[in-house]
């Protein structure tokens, strides 16, 4: 004997097929397939029951799809969730299993880098959780705050603008700042994306930059702040400036840079990275140039895709023992990864449609 | 209430005195906030209650509670994100055309992409390219297979697959 669901597959089964089969190529299959459909849900209250739910999703997929902009929102959406799902549960089994971000000490190398990369997941993951129960009010203010934005640019665009104090400012692709001048005090806020802020000196006003986890006090002085998802970092082109995270007591110094260095502000701490040069930092800025020396790609790509409108998907972790090193054009940001991937043949550069890109490895490895 | 609804309550009742400390630390852990913790915590035994099966007999509590909340965390995180997305392409949108979707028409959007995306969570990757080329973009089934470098059949199936998670879950 067959089994049941053999014999009588599931209505909900049934009813995904006829739907199919309502949307073939084949005009006269389309006109049976409605035809016989109708008969089908006729014939037994739980067919229609069953297709029900899915005929009303088909609907208003079909009204978002004929509203050519909401079905690319809702492609982004789409794949903004699937890694959203993913690294949510990533964590969950991460920490379920026991493994803390504090972990176990290395036994050796490859212990300290497998533990780096699980420290990554974690954290990334922990970020999206803990944004994920932002209440939403809060979160309805923090999108639509760019919109309001005294200077904002969109992907791909790049603008400057001067201040009536005389400080310019120069932003990147999809940034946004507010400013507040009064008699005491200049305040730029970087609400998203990054800014180049050349400093009009005024001993009386000095002037600071917020974002959301740093603060920084400038006198005369040219510096370079990059916003991205939870961290801030901060390159001094010319003379110095003193930062400090934010929610960190007021009345504390803070941390001076100075030309060229370079500190990134997450979690309430400020790091000390490598040194730059100052001026080549600055060349290759305005010039819209991407210039990266063995750098991981995953960091690499996050750049490249805030500046290109869709969705460029790629796991950060399975791409973060790839090291590059490369000069690409930031507002060319589809040859951009055409260079990439001719100087790096073990990518695999997949573009399911425009708007949808990802970037993996050929032989994707596991684990 | 019946006499089984009521029963039930004191069921949940008794769940919470015993295990809502644990979950508040076991949330915190996860999301390293203790205030969205103790939301999390609150909103995880509003789901228990909401629950119209009784309550399994809880060899394991905690497990139980831990798989209520990690789907709660799963679904808020998707939430957000779907949420986020669609209102950076609209806010991106509004700049070009200067028109954005009515609230009522992004409440549709964003309840139908809640249930796609849950649809398609653990969909093989081809079946939900499949799904978004033939039914957001409007591909052909043919133009899609193409695509694909699959054959028609194969893409039928992988749509039919993807519509069946559309359809809620039976109850048991």
């Amino acid at each position: 004997m067959k089994p049941w669901y053999e014999e009588a597959p599931p209505a909900a089964e049934q009813a995904a097929e006829w739907l199919v089969a309502l949307a073939s190529d084949d005009p006269a299959e389309r006109a049976d397939a409605q035809d016989a459909f109708a008969a089908w849900k006729l014939a037994d209250p739980r067919h229609a029951a069953a297709a029900a739910p899915i005929e009303a999703l088909l609907t208003d997929l079909a009204a978002l799809r004929e509203d050519g902009t909401a079905a690319h929102a809702a492609q982004t959406a789409l794949q903004a969730a699937a890694l959203a799902t993913q690294s949510t549960l990533r964590t969950a089994r991460d920490a379920q299993a026991g493994r803390s971000p504090q972990g176990r000490p290395p036994s050796d190398a490859a212990g300290a880098t497998a533990r780096r990369s699980r420290r990554r997941t974690l954290s990334a993951g922990m970020t999206l959780a803990v944004a994920a129960c932002a209440a939403l009010l809060a979160w309805h203010s923090d999108w639509a705050a760019p919109l309001h934005a005294d200077l904002r640019t969109g992907t791909g665009e790049w603008a400057r603008h001067a201040l009536p104090d005389g400080t310019q400012v120069a932003l990147g692709s999809d940034s946004a700042v507010d400013w507040r001048f009064d008699q005491g005090a200049r305040a730029l806020r970087l609400l998203r994306g990054e800014v180049l802020v050349d400093v009009a000196p005024d001993a009386a006003r000095p002037l600071t930059v917020r974002t959301p986890q740093a603060e920084i006090r400038a006198l005369g002085t040219r510096l370079l702040v990059q916003n991205e998802l939870q961290a801030t970092q901060l390159t001094l082109l010319e003379s110095a400036a003193a930062v400090q995270a934010t929610g960190v007591h007021a009345g504390t110094a803070g941390t001076v840079v100075r030309t060229g260095g370079r500190v990134r502000i997450a979690h309430g701490a400020v790091h000390a990275l490598p040194d730059v040069e100052a001026a080549r930092v600055e060349n290759d800025w305005l010039r819209h140039e991407l210039v990266v020396v063995d750098a991981p790609l995953p960091e690499l790509l996050r750049t490249l895709a805030r500046h290109r409108p869709g969705r460029l998907g790629f796991d950060a972790d399975r791409l973060a023992h790839v090291r590059v090193t490369a000069v690409l054009p930031l507002d060319q940001p589809d040859r951009a990864l055409a260079l990439l991937a001719t100087s790096f043949p073990e990518l695999r550069i997949s573009r399911f449609t425009n708007y949808w890109v990802s970037v993996g490895l050929q032989n994707a490895r596991h684990g | 209430m019946s006499a089984a609804e009521l029963a039930r309550a004191a069921d949940v009742g008794a769940l919470y005195l015993d295990h809502h400390r644990w979950l508040i630390g076991w949330l915190r852990r996860r999301v390293g906030c203790s205030q969205h913790a103790a939301d999390l915590t609150q909103d995880t035994f509003v789901r228990v209650l909401a629950l119209r099966d009784a309550l399994p007999a809880l060899q394991a509590p905690r497990a139980y509670l831990a798989t209520t909340a990690r789907r709660l965390l799963v679904d808020c995180a998707r939430r957000q994100a779907i949420e986020q997305a669609w209102n950076d392409e609209c806010a991106a949108r509004a700049e070009l055309a200067g028109a954005y979707p009515s609230p009522e028409a992004s409440l549709i959007a964003l309840r139908t992409l809640e249930a796609l995306s849950r649809a398609l969570e653990g969909v093989a990757e081809k079946a939900r390219e499949a799904f978004v080329l033939h039914y957001l973009e409007g591909l052909t089934h043919a133009d899609v297979a193409a695509r694909l470098g699959v054959s028609d059949r194969m893409v039928r199936k992988y749509l039919a697959q993807v519509l069946v998670r559309c359809a809620p879950a039976p109850v048991a």
